[in-house]
């Protein structure tokens, strides 16, 4: 995967994730300049945290401010955490979730 | 020098039973970005978790606590959740991660339970071997109408010659032994239960609030063999459950309902309605988790 698109191609997805959360959670979510954790595969460069503020903004209604973390663990893509929140869009978190339904498949044959 | 491996999983060519179920399985589960509301505990001290966040959890959902520690939720506030902690709370700290899962708390239910020690969830406690259950029901399950439990028209003997001359104990029947500290109500029902070695009487031992020493002295007193229609449902030795959630475990398992097969089906059970959730259907709608069962349908 070109290290340009392990972080670009899912600013998209976390924007999407983050409207399916209620509207309340969605509204505490960086409020009172409160930050949120952006851990992303790689080093991000300042302008893909311009672009993922902006597209949080957009479905927040309110700037955020973003704290960036990196874990190669997540092999490519992005995950937001806040206090009451979670929003995932990773290669690990599809992994694991592929693995949970393998092993719940493997238990139920069991 | 690199090697390419055979594409196994998608090769149509393999008849493998197993590998057809995990392409299947694979091919629906939908990759998506996930969102989730997530709890944080604020403070835990007796075997209570305060809890802030998770709005659309509902009464008596069951939540995973860091660690894989299990809980419930007790009381729904506006803006905390009172969680009973049904697993060691002692790692349990303020600020550690709480998630919902979207379903209440359930226990095994079956003749599989018995000779067997479980916990509040069922879980076994005595070995590996889980336990073979005929079907899992809610906890929180309204008890049998008066005029839909069987007549008391046996006597069942205690074994135990002053309390079966002085009174009259019929099968289906509660009993309340009231006493002072250590004068023996514990050795009431635990000889009551042994003496039923002959008989087909289906005993339960349900540990409340006691030390794991005293717990650990009935369960030796009645792991024996020639004891096999016996059910011991035990805290887990050595931790603070609260008393309520054995309670409540309790509740599940009274009135012969562990045997779903042993009465006639109820009909008109109990259906919480979403009032009974902090955060109906409109918000879960978007919520990933919303195609799962959730609130009590038992």
């Amino acid at each position: 995967m070109p290290r340009e698109a392990r972080v670009a191609a899912f600013i998209d997805g976390i924007a999407t994730g983050l409207a399916k959360l209620p509207e309340g959670t969605r509204a505490s979510l960086g409020a009172d300049g409160a930050s949120v954790r952006l851990t992303a595969a790689r080093a991000v460069t300042p302008e893909e945290v311009e672009a993922c503020r902006k597209a949080l903004a957009a479905v927040l209604g309110h700037p955020v401010l973003l704290e960036v973390t990196v874990e190669p663990e997540l092999i490519a893509g992005l995950e937001l955490e806040a206090p009451h929140a979670v929003v995932r869009n990773s290669f690990r978190a599809d992994l694991i979730r592929l693995k949970s339904g393998l092993v719940h498949h493997d238990t139920d044959a069991a | 020098m690199t090697q390419t491996l055979p594409d196994t999983l998608n090769d149509p060519t393999l008849d493998d039973p197993w590998l057809a179920r995990s392409r299947e399985t694979v091919a629906r589960i939908a990759l998506a970005p996930q969102a989730e509301t997530v709890g944080r505990v604020e403070r835990v001290g007796d075997g209570i978790a305060l809890v802030s966040g998770l709005p659309d959890a509902c009464l008596s959902e069951l939540l995973r606590f860091d660690g894989g520690r299990m809980g419930f939720a007790l009381t729904l506030d506006s803006d905390s959740i009172g969680a009973v902690l049904l697993d060691d709370g002692e790692a349990i700290e303020a600020g550690s991660r709480v998630t919902g899962t979207g379903e209440v708390v359930r226990v095994p239910v079956g003749p599989g339970l018995l000779g067997r020690i479980v916990d509040p969830l069922g879980r076994p406690l005595d070995r590996d071997e889980p336990v073979k259950a005929e079907a899992q029901m809610p906890v929180e399950r309204p008890a049998p109408a008066i005029i839909e439990r069987d007549l008391v028209s046996e006597p069942m003997d205690t074994g135990i010659l002053v309390v079966d001359a002085l009174f009259a104990v019929g099968r289906g029947q509660r009993e309340l032994i009231i006493g002072d500290r250590a004068t023996g109500k514990t050795a009431i029902g635990v000889d009551t239960i042994i003496n039923q070695k002959h008989t087909d009487v289906v005993c339960v031992y349900v540990a409340i609030g006691q030390r794991a020493t005293a717990v650990r002295r009935v369960i030796e007193a009645v792991q024996q063999p020639w004891r096999p229609r016996m059910l011991r449902l035990c805290r887990r030795l050595g931790s603070g459950l609260p008393r309520i959630a054995v309670d409540r475990a309790f509740r599940g398992f009274h009135d012969r309902r562990i045997f779903p097969g042993s009465r006639p089906a109820r009909a008109g059970r109990r259906r919480r309605s979403d009032q009974a959730c902090r955060n109906p259907p409109r918000a879960r709608a978007a919520d990933p988790r919303a195609t799962r069962p959730r609130g009590l349908s038992g």
